[in-house]
């Protein structure tokens, strides 16, 4: 259903206002009329005829039309009553900002729930509970109690903090970064993130959408909203609790876990969101993403009047992955020509700290007009003839004629405020030092390279569903939260991973007939679904070649297991086809509680913990995400084939990590999983699922 | 009459699970069975009288249960113990004839539920050995195997009780090891003559307890899903990692309760994003109300406990891992495994019946 009711109403109730100032209902009627809403605005209060010089409505019954949006500010005990008489109403957009729900307890979270079902009932949107409101610039419309309001701007941002929300309005209007819209999500019980990414996908008011948010209540669906907006426009989101101890916090601020780093990570990667570690690289992204136009392409040229400023920029590209333009030969030969003999033409340029307005215009001019260099920044330190000001309108007027990317990053404070100032003025985003230009920089650069990579394509797997069904049920059936051996081996061969020959040997006689049945040499393991690290306990022997060793090494699995782990239960040994020696690398599954399974690849082996070289995409990967991948990881230089080695499998990999994400997407049931190892045979040699563990929870 | 004594080789083997298994096939068969227990370890006063809590259970279940003074003889209070170590307490052994005697008396079957192992009730002449020599009586042996091992326990019972132990029967087995034990264990019995009738497998759900029954153990307070204390609890877990682990280590286990501080909200959510039948918050710290709120959605009880982690976890020890069969429903699944693994027919032929 559209927000429409909520960005651009015709008309506004508020339900709960007070006489005297001081209200929550009252301050947004003042902020509504101080905003300049040009249609009807209903107050209601049971008591007063006129408040404020607006005539006041003694019941929402008497509005003498159905309001667009209402704002309810009464205590919550009054809230159902007020929700359910305006839909009755046809009011189809509620603004709840009373508190009193879910952040209270069972009892506050059942008065929520009645909330929810009487506004779904008669097909109300909820804004809230638990909020300050929201503000529509372009519809001049504060329906909030927040005093401050930004100007009229492109950004539109959310925040599930109240109280950060107030402190970036502040800051908006102080720095003059205009928005589109502000809306505090409160306590999420309808709209949530997701019907803000979509209600501001068509908006053509927003150029850049901006989220400060703790948790996200459908990953799925916000990772496709996500998707089509990022198509379209730019998304910032600040998701805070990444610490342990944030994670904790975030967990009793909203009653939702924070979720994992990794399953964020991997999402946001999926959806091209661009993400922000700090409110300041928010702010940094959001003024860079909404006054320049993306790079159109990478290029870098820093122009500065000082070296230090200039180098410490260029480790900061360096280590951001910010490509510097390679200047063209006619580029430095223009460059010579105007400046100085001892300036540096080769970028970074250095136009010397005597430079004025006109060394820098002149500058700026040459550079881009060189077709390597897609944005500039002009870094200028005040020297005694230093030119803050002028500089700053000469260079944004260069930015205008020419479309090239344009930062500011004038260092000092009194000497370049005038100048910071100017730049801000003409649309160029300034920065205090360095690095944060380059870190926004490289923000903008990754979003343009992900609008350009070509859209993933899925490859189609059809694995034996019934099979893996049949071997799910059957372990639930008996109670197990894990599978393993080799009613896990039948589950990722049913996807056509390939599995080494051999089962599970329940005692000594088994193991000897499988020995026989697979062909000698055997490995043999002790299965036991306690016992996680099996070669810590000995409990593997490989190169087995006869029946004798068989039988002596079986003894010796269970007897060593047992004695290390005397609770461990233990199911037997597995024997299987010797594999022959290859590469040892990892693919999992982790089922992520908001984002569904995540498949994981790295360096396999007993080292797994240890290097932690590993890498995760949401499921389903397509064959260049899984190869992307594998490029990813510090090991695949290993793959590739280190010092004369032959290179591995990589299509092997790429084809078990495609098919293993497809099984985690066919089945719920599949909350972990790890093949480790994956052995990786040489190009051509394929690749064997040495050993795998399938958790699927109770 | 016939009296078939229900004795076990270890604690916990599964003994009172058997006695209400029999029991009621006992009854199937139109037979009038009573029970009995020589000697009780659970002390329970119902009224004026001291009894044992199992027994007093399993005597209510019956069609016609027994005299409650009399259904077991001896209960193991504290003042029994005094006085057997100061060489006080008169004649047991009278006692256990006296009172089997007004409890049987009419009854075509006697369950008798022995001690727990071999030893227990040596001091007052109550042991195995000795009460089926008291009672005329032969005995069932239950055993609980945990790995594929070598059967001492049964060869030292069939050494000391010799043509009075009836038979074996192999209870809570892990459907990992049946097979093992099936074609190891079962063959052994037969070249050492014992008779064998069948095995039972492992229920966790058997060994599980009700939430509420948990609060009165823990003693603590709880916050929400009062209506969700019935709620089996099958083993327990302790949170006091990070959110990320947190979850993979919940995941692995079923119908669980959850120990941790009530300051942990991570701890908390990512255990109620699992199977969790109860969170157990200790050191008396309040969870976010949030946490509450999604809990009580959820229907999982939140018991706020006056104890450290450790003091909870050493008190749930104390109490899992028993097979209680006072909850609803457990009886009835505990005699339908026994029909179904166990040769019933051959078991009441082999007590003469």
């Amino acid at each position: 259903m559209s927000l429409q009711g909520f960005f651009d109403p015709g008309s506004v109730a508020v339900i709960g206002v007070g006489r005297e100032p001081g209200g929550v209902g009252r301050a947004v009627l003042d902020n509504l009329v101080s905003s300049g809403f040009a249609g009807p605005i209903y107050p209601v209060n049971p008591r007063a005829d006129e408040i404020a010089g607006i005539r006041c409505y003694h019941a929402i019954a008497q509005i003498p039309e159905i309001p667009d949006l209402a704002v309810i500010a009464v205590p919550a005990d009054l809230c159902l009553a007020a929700v359910s008489e305006l839909g009755d109403k046809g009011v189809r957009a509620a603004i709840v900002i009373s508190a009193g729900f879910k952040e209270t307890g069972p009892a506050g979270a059942a008065k929520e729930r009645a909330l929810l079902s009487a506004a779904r009932e008669r097909g109300v949107r909820l804004l809230g509970p638990n909020c300050l409101g929201l503000i529509s610039t372009d519809a001049k419309l504060n329906a909030s109690f927040s005093s401050t309001v930004p100007p009229d701007g492109g950004i539109a941002f959310m925040s599930q903090s109240g109280a950060l929300g107030t402190a970036i309005l502040d800051w908006a209007a102080g720095a003059g970064i205009g928005l589109s819209a502000f809306v505090s999500l409160g306590n999420k019980a309808d709209v949530d993130e997701s019907d803000l990414i979509e209600a501001w996908t068509g908006d053509a008011h927003t150029r850049v959408v901006v989220a400060y948010l703790e948790s996200i209540a459908d990953g799925r669906r916000f990772v496709d909203v996500a998707s089509t907006l990022v198509a379209a426009k730019p998304l910032i989101v600040l998701k805070a609790g990444s610490s342990d101890a944030g994670a904790r916090a975030v967990s009793s601020h909203t009653g939702s876990l924070a979720g994992s780093q990794t399953a964020y990570e991997a999402a946001f990667r999926k959806a091209g969101i661009i993400r922000a570690d700090t409110v300041q690289d928010l702010f940094d992204f959001a003024e860079g993403f909404s006054r320049q136009p993306l790079p159109s392409g990478p290029g870098l040229a820093i122009l500065t009047n000082a070296g230090g400023p200039a180098i410490m920029a260029t480790d900061a590209c360096e280590a951001l992955g910010v490509g510097l333009a390679g200047l063209e030969r006619e580029t430095t030969e223009a460059l010579r020509a105007v400046l100085p003999e001892a300036a540096a033409v080769y970028n970074p340029v250095d136009v010397l700290g005597d430079a004025k307005a006109d060394r820098y215009e002149s500058a700026a001019r040459i550079l881009a007009a060189d077709p390597n260099v897609r944005s500039v920044l002009v870094i200028l330190t005040p020297q005694a003839p230093t030119e803050a000001v002028e500089t700053a309108r000469a260079v944004s007027a260069v930015a205008k004629e020419t479309g090239v990317t344009i930062f500011g990053c004038f260092m000092g404070d009194q000497a370049v405020a005038a100048g910071r100032k100017a730049l801000s003025a003409a649309g160029v985003p300034s920065y205090e030092f360095p690095e944060r230009a380059v870190k926004t920089l490289a923000a903008m650069e990754r979003y343009r390279a992900h609008l350009a990579a070509p859209r993933p394509e899925l490859r189609g797997i059809a694995g034996d569903q019934e099979a893996v069904r049949g071997i799910i049920d059957e372990a639930r059936a008996a109670r197990r939260t894990t599978i393993a051996e080799e009613r896990a081996a039948a589950v990722v061969g049913a996807y056509g991973i390939g599995v080494p020959k051999g089962g599970l040997a329940r005692d000594v006689k088994e193991a000897r007939l499988l020995a026989a049945r697979v062909g000698f040499p055997v490995a043999m393991k002790i299965a036991s679904p306690d016992i996680l690290h099996k070669s810590d306990l000995g409990g593997i022997r490989l190169g087995v070649t006869d029946l004798d060793m068989v039988t002596r090494a079986y003894a010796e699995i269970v007897d060593g297991a047992r004695s290390r782990m005397p609770d461990a239960l233990i199911w037997g040994v597995t024997v299987q086809q010797m594999i022959p020696a290859g590469r040892e690398v990892i693919v999992g599954i982790n089922r992520d509680p908001t984002f569904g399974p995540l498949v994981m690849f790295g360096l396999g082996g007993i080292y797994v913990e240890v290097m932690k070289d590993v890498t995760f995409r949401m499921c389903p990967v397509s064959p260049d995400e899984a190869r992307a991948m594998i490029g990813e990881v510090r090991a695949f230089g290993l793959l590739r084939g280190a010092r004369g080695e032959k290179p591995a499998d990589i299509d092997a990999i790429v084809d078990v990590i495609v098919r293993i994400s497809a099984l985690a997407s066919d089945f719920d049931d599949i909350l972990e999983l790890d093949i480790n190892p994956l052995m990786v045979m040489e190009r051509g040699g394929g690749a064997l699922a040495a050993d795998i563990r399938i958790g699927i929870g109770g | 009459m016939c009296t078939i004594i229900v004795g076990s080789t270890k604690p916990y083997a599964g003994k009172t699970g058997i006695c209400v298994a029999l029991l009621g096939e006992l009854r199937e068969r139109g037979f009038d069975a009573g029970y009995f227990k020589p000697y009780g370890t659970m002390p329970y006063r119902d009224g004026d009288v001291m009894t044992d809590r199992d027994a007093f259970y399993i005597n209510s279940t019956l069609a016609k249960p027994g005299p409650i003074g009399s259904m077991c003889a001896i209960v193991r209070s504290e003042r029994f113990v005094e006085e057997v170590l100061l060489g006080r307490e008169p004649a047991p052994s009278e006692r256990v004839r006296d009172a089997f005697a007004t409890v049987s008396k009419g009854r075509d079957v006697m369950v008798v539920e022995g001690p727990s192992d071999m030893f227990q009730g040596m001091a007052a002449g109550v042991n195995l050995c000795s009460v089926a020599d008291l009672l005329d009586a032969r005995v069932l042996m239950v055993d609980h195997p945990e790995h594929l091992e070598i059967p001492d326990a049964v060869l030292g019972a069939a050494d000391c009780l010799r043509e009075r132990l009836g038979g074996v029967v192999l209870n809570r087995i892990h459907e990992a090891r049946a097979a093992a034990i099936f074609e190891h264990v079962v063959p052994f019995y037969a070249t050492r003559k014992i008779p064998y009738f069948g095995m039972l497998a492992d229920d966790p759900t058997l060994g599980s307890i009700t939430v509420a029954e948990l609060v009165d153990e823990l003693g603590g307070t709880v916050l929400c899903a009062e209506d969700h204390m019935d709620q089996p609890v099958e083993s327990f877990m302790i949170g006091a990692m990070g959110q990320e682990k947190a979850l993979r280590f919940f995941r692995r286990r079923a119908h669980k309760a959850v120990i941790t501080g009530g300051d942990r909200a991570d701890v908390q959510l990512a255990a109620l994003e699992t199977s969790t039948s109860a969170l157990v918050l200790t050191g008396n710290m309040p969870p976010s109300s949030l946490v509450l709120a999604r809990a009580d959605e959820l229907g999982v009880p939140m018991v706020l406990v006056d104890m450290d982690t450790l003091s909870a976890v050493e008190k749930l020890e104390g109490i899992m891992g028993q097979v209680r069969l006072h909850g609803p429903g457990k009886a009835d699944k505990i005699r339908e495994m026994f029909v179904a693994g166990v040769a019933v027919d051959d078991l009441l032929a082999a007590f003469g019946l």
